[in-house]
């Protein structure tokens, strides 16, 4: 049973199509890494799936029901965006942002209680910045604010966890960290779909690639056999070449320029 | 019944003649000027010891026409401080036409009378004179301040008649005074052809220098204090129109340039002088 | 907390105000008056001097600065949340260039001079106009995007100053002197109407700002994260916006133009209270009350033969406090 689909997704942004038609399903628990080349409409998606961008024609569904018959706060509830990009004041706290994760719980009015403070020291926790909770965004490095950023989004304990890029300003250190964040949260039902740039790290940490170009999915399934296929090749415009490392549960990969 | 109505009618009449008189008969004691040229009229139509309150402006030589008249001892503003006007306790405060209204509606909501003096063309100063003279229960001073300054006007027709009006442009850089502004009416009876009127110029308006340059003006009209005479001859343009060349610039002193009172009968006059001096014997 | 010494401040600064001015009254006057007006003693005879220099020249005008200061105070903090900018202020979306237009149209059609209240509504009217302008131009652009918002009220404000100095120059001196004076800022001959109408319009909107304290933080941390987090977007922006510009036209209206309140208030008070609106918003109505009240003090006392403008001491303070804290801010980064 799947938590999140879409199904022949056309999403257009600023007067052009940028999706083509994608169909894929997520259950709770999975770990899809979403990859593809520049403007393949990997964010696009994520935002269509976030409920952020209409969807021309086709549809995604949430637990069944098509977006748009979902309600905001419901929906908010349900899914987080977590970005690389941050726009916030950087006045804010680390642990006043991360509680702003519990807005779709709570709405405008009403006091945050012990459960939504639970929330927000658990989100903290996991991302190990609970020592940085009362210093001001702006004092942190971008690294940092990336987790702060992502503790919110864990505090608003969604069903679906959307990434865009998490990992572009973390350290391998925290890289590392980062995923096995992710991967807790796979362990709690969560279904986590992230944007990863980098393909090794995303064939390491992922269960299931999805493979994105020019608006339509090329390839899905296993990291080593979505790689190992010839559109991802095509899609890249590169030679990838995996090499088994012994001791290495998944291949190395290595790319190489097109001979002419 | 009807009998009652025409006795009260009348009641309330004889009421409101008994307050008019009363009115007439107690003339304010205490009078707050808030403006340069309602403390001059009020200088001459009730002397100085019915006065609260002047402007700063009262004692500057460059404005005034009553420096020296007024005791250091009355409070002087620069722009009406309500607290100080309220302590003083005016019976009359006098302000000018540009005075807002919503500062007027204070002045009502504190119980304090106001005059509000209004002048504006060169025929209405004799009118508003009189007017202020009412409200400060100096209706005969009012009156010869009225005369005197008709008569002056008059004695100027009267001398200027048939003289050739050599057209005049007032310059007060980069503004000049067209139609339906008083310094036209002076310039008017003053014997000269206000060059703005002619150059299709209504009110109070800036004039590019070149238009000036075109229209070449017999005369110049400027203020004395300031550098607008030096400025004229530094001028790249303006300082080859015959008229700075040839020196026919009449500088009228500031004082009277800047308030419309009875003494608009001098600005007249200076000018006068100046355009046609074989009409004022030696 | 830093939230209740400024809650207790306003009222003790308030009534300072009162007891202060360029008329030395009787204390036991004073409080002659207040009791009796409030109802608080029977009727008694008061002295007119008194009565009329503290009920109705000096009450309403330290009421006014209070409310004309916390206004635009909450409405920079609002500002600056929601345009995610330490520096925006309240004249950002053209209101406060609206509003010299409309005044100054009213003082050259000679109505400021005849009709009572003429002014300040004709104020209003032009501040309201030009945010009205504003948010339809950058609304027909496409959805209004903080940008659009910005560089359209950059433009409906440096037009609307265009067009009044292009009046200016064609009105006659003495009432360019009134323009003039309105423009540096101040509330000397303002009276109970002007109060009325700000207890019925500034009021009413900083409470509502305040209700709206958390979706104003989430609108912070930046549209795409607000809309994830179930914010409506561009509604709470609009209304947030509506509110501001509705006390800002009213507070201008009234004022005339006094800045830097909105910046220095909730500049000063972050580091007390913290950034989160719940505390930022009326933490910075005190605190710009308090400012406001205090320059109205000094702008009718300082000087015999005039009140001063109450906008340049606003900029006076301001300017070298911005110069101080932006010095501190860059040791520190």
């Amino acid at each position: 049973m799947s938590v999140i689909e879409t199904r022949d997704l056309v999403v257009a942004r600023g007067g052009k199509t940028v999706l083509r038609g994608v169909t894929f399903a997520v259950a709770p628990g999975d770990g899809i890494a979403l990859v593809g080349p520049n403007a393949a409409g990997k964010s696009t998606l994520l935002r269509a799936l976030a409920g952020l961008l209409p969807a021309e024609a086709g549809e995604v569904r949430l637990k069944g029901e098509v977006l748009p018959r979902w309600e905001r706060g419901a929906l908010a509830r349900a899914v987080a965006l977590v970005s690389s990009e941050d726009d916030s004041s950087g006045a804010f706290t680390v642990a006043e942002r991360v509680a702003l994760g519990r807005y779709p719980h709570r709405g405008p009015f009403l006091p945050l209680t012990a459960a939504d403070d639970a929330a927000v020291e658990r989100a903290l926790a996991h991302t190990g910045i609970e020592p940085l909770g009362g210093r001001r965004l702006e004092t942190l490095s971008a690294g940092e604010r990336q987790l702060a950023a992502l503790a919110r989004g864990l505090a608003q304990e969604p069903e679906v966890l959307l990434l865009d890029e998490p990992s572009a300003h973390l350290d391998v250190g925290h890289q590392l960290q980062l995923f096995r964040v992710l991967d807790e949260a796979r362990a709690r039902g969560v279904a986590v779909i992230a944007v990863v740039h980098d393909l090794q790290r995303a064939a390491a940490w992922a269960g299931r690639m999805v493979l994105l170009a020019d608006g339509a999915v090329v390839g899905e399934g296993a990291p080593a056999d979505v790689l190992a296929a010839a559109a991802a090749a095509d899609a890249f415009g590169v030679r990838i070449h995996a090499h088994a490392v012994p001791g290495l549960p998944h291949p190395l990969y290595s790319f190489s320029e097109p001979t002419r | 019944m009807r009998m009652n109505r025409r006795r009260g009618l009348l009641l309330a009449a004889g009421v409101l003649l008994a307050s008019r008189l009363s009115a007439a008969e107690t003339p304010p004691a205490r009078i707050a000027s808030l403006n340069l040229g309602a403390d001059e009229i009020l200088v001459e139509l009730v002397g100085t010891d019915r006065l609260v309150m002047v402007t700063t402006f009262a004692d500057d030589p460059e404005m005034s026409n009553i420096v020296g008249r007024v005791p250091p001892g009355i409070p002087r503003v620069t722009r009406a401080k309500m607290e100080r006007l309220v302590e003083l306790r005016p019976d009359l405060v006098v302000v000018s036409e540009f005075t807002e209204a919503d500062f007027l509606h204070l002045l009502t909501t504190s119980k304090m009378k106001y005059h509000r003096v209004q002048m504006p063309s060169l025929d209405a100063v004799e009118a508003a004179i009189t007017e202020l003279g009412k409200a400060v229960g100096a209706e005969a001073a009012a009156g010869a301040l009225a005369e005197e300054h008709r008569r002056r006007l008059s004695d100027l027709d009267r001398r200027l008649a048939g003289a050739r009006r050599p057209r005049v442009l007032y310059w007060m850089e980069p503004y000049t005074a067209g139609r339906a502004t008083v310094m036209h009416d002076i310039l008017e009876r003053a014997g000269a052809k206000n060059l703005a009127a002619e150059l299709g110029i209504t009110g109070f308006a800036p004039l590019p220098a070149e238009r000036a340059f075109a229209a070449d003006p017999d005369w110049i009209v400027v203020r004395k204090e300031g550098s607008a005479r030096t400025a004229l001859l530094a001028h790249p343009m303006l300082s080859r129109l015959a008229a700075v060349r040839d020196g026919r610039i009449v500088e009228v002193p500031g004082r009277y340039l800047s308030t419309l009172t009875h003494h608009t009968a001098s600005t007249a006059e200076t000018i006068a002088r100046a355009l046609h001096p074989d009409r004022f014997a030696p | 907390m830093a939230l209740l010494a400024l809650a207790a401040a306003l009222p003790l600064v308030i009534v300072g105000a009162f007891a202060l001015g360029s008329v030395r009254l009787p204390l036991g006057g004073i409080v002659d008056v207040l009791a009796s007006r409030l109802g608080l003693v029977a009727a008694r005879p008061l002295d007119p001097t008194t009565e009329t220099i503290l009920w109705v020249v000096r009450v309403p005008r330290v009421l006014l600065a209070a409310m004309v200061g916390g206004g635009l105070a909450v409405v920079g903090a609002v500002l600056q949340a929601v345009f995610r900018n330490p520096i925006a202020d309240s004249g950002l979306l053209g209101v406060s260039s609206g509003a010299a237009l409309g005044a100054v149209l009213a003082v050259k059609l000679g109505l400021a001079t005849t009709i009572f209240f003429a002014l300040p509504l004709a104020a209003f009217a032009g501040a309201m106009a030009a945010v009205a302008l504003v948010y339809a131009l950058a609304h027909s652009l496409g959805r209004a995007t903080l940008h659009g918002l910005l560089l359209t009220g950059l433009t409906i404000s440096a037009l609307a100053s265009a067009v009044t100095s292009m009046l200016l120059v064609a009105t006659e001196e003495y009432r360019v002197k009134v323009v003039l004076f309105w423009l540096a800022g101040g509330l000397d001959g303002r009276s109970w109407p002007h109060v009325q109408a700000a207890v019925l319009l500034i009021l009413p909107a900083a409470a509502l700002l305040a209700v709206f304290a958390r979706p104003l933080d989430v609108l912070s941390l930046g549209d795409e994260e607000a809309a994830s987090l179930g914010v409506r977007v561009h509604l709470t922006r609009l209304g947030l916006l509506a509110l501001a510009s509705l006390i800002t036209g009213t507070a201008t209206a009234i004022a005339g133009s006094v800045p830097f309140v909105g910046l220095i208030a909730p500049h000063a008070l972050r580091p007390l209270v913290g950034s989160l609106a719940r505390y930022l918003l009326p933490a910075s109505f005190l605190g710009g009350a308090i400012l406001v009240v205090i320059a109205d003090l000094a702008a009718r006392t300082l000087n015999e033969q005039m009140d001063l403008p109450l906008g340049s001491l606003t900029a006076l303070v301001g300017a070298p406090y911005f110069l101080v804290a932006l010095r501190g801010s860059e040791r520190r980064a």
